[in-house]
């Protein structure tokens, strides 16, 4: 169990510098945001604080294995607790980050309604089934989102840990390559139509099993993971 | 705590850094581990430490293999030149991690040393000196109370003062709580009246394991006239010869306890540091 917290303990010392500096500049952002929609009310604007988090996230979590394998397997943990670890605390992250973003975004509202700024939109995921869901069935929302783009960012960082820089780029080329076949063989009009046709409990259920598989393969993947790579 | 060695090979594409060794390490001692740049020490010691997966065979700490076991690393702590801590943490964060991680933690110790090493429990790890971190690190290693204890040239950046209080500390906390201390370093000269235990190994494999008393006394340096000399050396293995004017120098590696020799031959024990550097440039003669 101490194995578990020191683990955890030791990636919050390393990402919190991270966190308070992004969610400072994104605050700022959404705040600038409704400022210039008082001061330009032709103009409209979207906030786009969900989007910069999902960005941030998968930037972070692509290095999660280079800054922490090395340091969490010398103080002990094995392979699987590493994992459990890193995913436990991608999973805080995931909850912290749509806090603050639940937090903002109630703020926004507030603002918007209290200074009447039309021009300035506050887009939520809850808006793709129902415009009057809660800030927290978003927040709900919000949180699965983040986590899986966390595990795809673990996903993509073991890859490149795994099978070095042409491993790596061979593996985005593949799926580059099957996102622009999927344009002229038109599988995002029904995928679009499927997910929107689902209600709001399914889609987090979806996107917290995708989480939980690519864990899996990140699991899978790491389980005879050196702390030295193989391309030394 | 036994830690036996079988087999293992550590390879890296064409390069093969350890290749079928096979040694026992009986704890407590201090155990000195040897050998030049590319030896396969720091392998070897990634391997215990169950950072790297061999390619083949196996290490096992009171029989159970080291790789991928948590329960038996809790038991294992490794510090490394350089990578121990975290960037960003400070020094007191670091002393907590510790708490966590080793269950044999001696936060006093910790304390004392911090002092001992005039490191402030505020500075952040990115801020210090390579001197300072290594300081830090040699305190994890003493205070973690770890039965096995792996330090791989703790001390890059420190200076003679500091090495100096690092071999003296080991030496205390090895006489008041034994455990296994595995030093690699290349200040053999500095370091080598700690050793109980000795390995030296040269391009994968392990050229010598001998406890540090056996080498002193085995392994000499006879000097003399040439027929005394041979006649002395009888069937025992010679590590080096040479000759200047008269007199013939031959560094011998007895079997066991040598047989007294003439008094017309000089005999001196060889340092360490020059033995493994004779017997590498044997292996690599052997190998040429």
């Amino acid at each position: 169990m101490n194995q578990i917290k020191g683990g955890l303990y030791t990636l919050f010392l390393s990402y919190k510098r991270d966190f308070y500096i992004f969610t400072a500049i994104n605050t700022m952002f959404l705040f600038l945001s409704l400022i210039m929609g008082m001061l330009f009310p032709d103009i409209t604007i979207m906030t786009i604080g969900i989007v910069m988090v999902l960005i941030f996230t998968f930037i972070i979590s692509m290095k999660l294995l280079d800054r922490s394998l090395a340091i969490l397997l010398r103080y002990g943990l094995n392979r699987s607790r590493y994992i459990a670890v890193t995913g436990g605390f991608m999973l805080l992250w995931s909850l912290a980050n749509a806090a603050v973003l639940f937090i903002i975004n109630a703020l926004l509202l507030f603002f918007t309604k209290q200074f009447d700024v039309t021009s300035v939109t506050v887009p939520r995921l809850t808006m793709l089934y129902d415009n009057s869901l809660s800030l927290v069935v978003n927040y709900v929302m919000d949180a699965s989102a983040i986590f899986m783009l966390a595990m795809a960012g673990m996903l993509t960082s073991v890859i490149f840990y795994r099978f070095g820089s042409i491993g790596g780029y061979s593996f985005f080329g593949v799926i580059l390559a099957l996102l622009f076949i999927g344009v002229p063989l038109k599988w995002y009009g029904p995928l679009v139509d499927g997910l929107l046709s689902w209600n709001a409990a399914l889609f987090v259920v979806a996107m917290l099993a995708i989480a939980v598989a690519v864990l899996a393969i990140v699991w899978l993947l790491t389980r005879r993971v050196s702390t030295v790579s193989a391309n030394v | 705590m036994n830690i036996k060695v079988s087999q293992l090979t550590k390879q890296y594409r064409n390069r093969k850094v350890l290749d079928e060794v096979s040694f026992n390490l009986q704890g407590p001692a201090i155990i000195g581990f040897l050998g030049h740049n590319g030896a396969g020490k720091t392998s070897f010691l990634n391997m215990l430490a169950g950072l790297v997966a061999p390619s083949s065979g196996t290490i096992e700490v009171e029989g159970e293999p080291v790789f991928n076991n948590g329960e038996l690393m809790k038991q294992v702590c490794f510090i490394a030149e350089t990578g121990n801590f975290p960037l960003h943490v400070s020094i007191g964060q670091v002393l907590t991690l510790n708490k966590l991680f080793f269950p044999n933690w001696n936060e006093e110790l910790a304390e004392e040393l911090l002092e001992q090493f005039s490191l402030r429990k505020k500075d952040k790890i990115k801020n210090m000196s390579k001197g300072m971190v290594s300081a830090l690190g040699i305190i994890t290693g003493l205070a973690s109370g770890a039965p096995i204890t792996i330090f791989d040239e703790p001390y890059i950046g420190m200076d003679a003062s500091g090495r100096q209080l690092f071999y003296e500390l080991l030496v205390e906390q090895h006489a008041l709580e034994p455990r296994t201390f595995i030093l690699s370093t290349h200040l053999i000269d500095e370091a080598s009246n700690l050793f109980e235990d000795v390995l030296i190994m040269h391009e994968g494999k392990v050229l010598v394991h001998q406890p540090y008393e056996d080498i002193q006394t085995n392994i000499v340096k006879a000097k003399g006239r040439q027929e005394e000399l041979e006649a002395y050396i009888g069937s025992s293995k010679v590590i080096h010869r040479s000759k200047f004017m008269n007199e013939h120098t031959a560094v011998i590696m007895h079997e066991n306890v040598p047989a007294a020799a003439p008094a017309s031959l000089k005999l001196e024990s060889i340092k360490l540091q020059e033995l493994m550097v004779l017997l590498s440039k044997n292996k690599r003669r052997e190998i040429g």
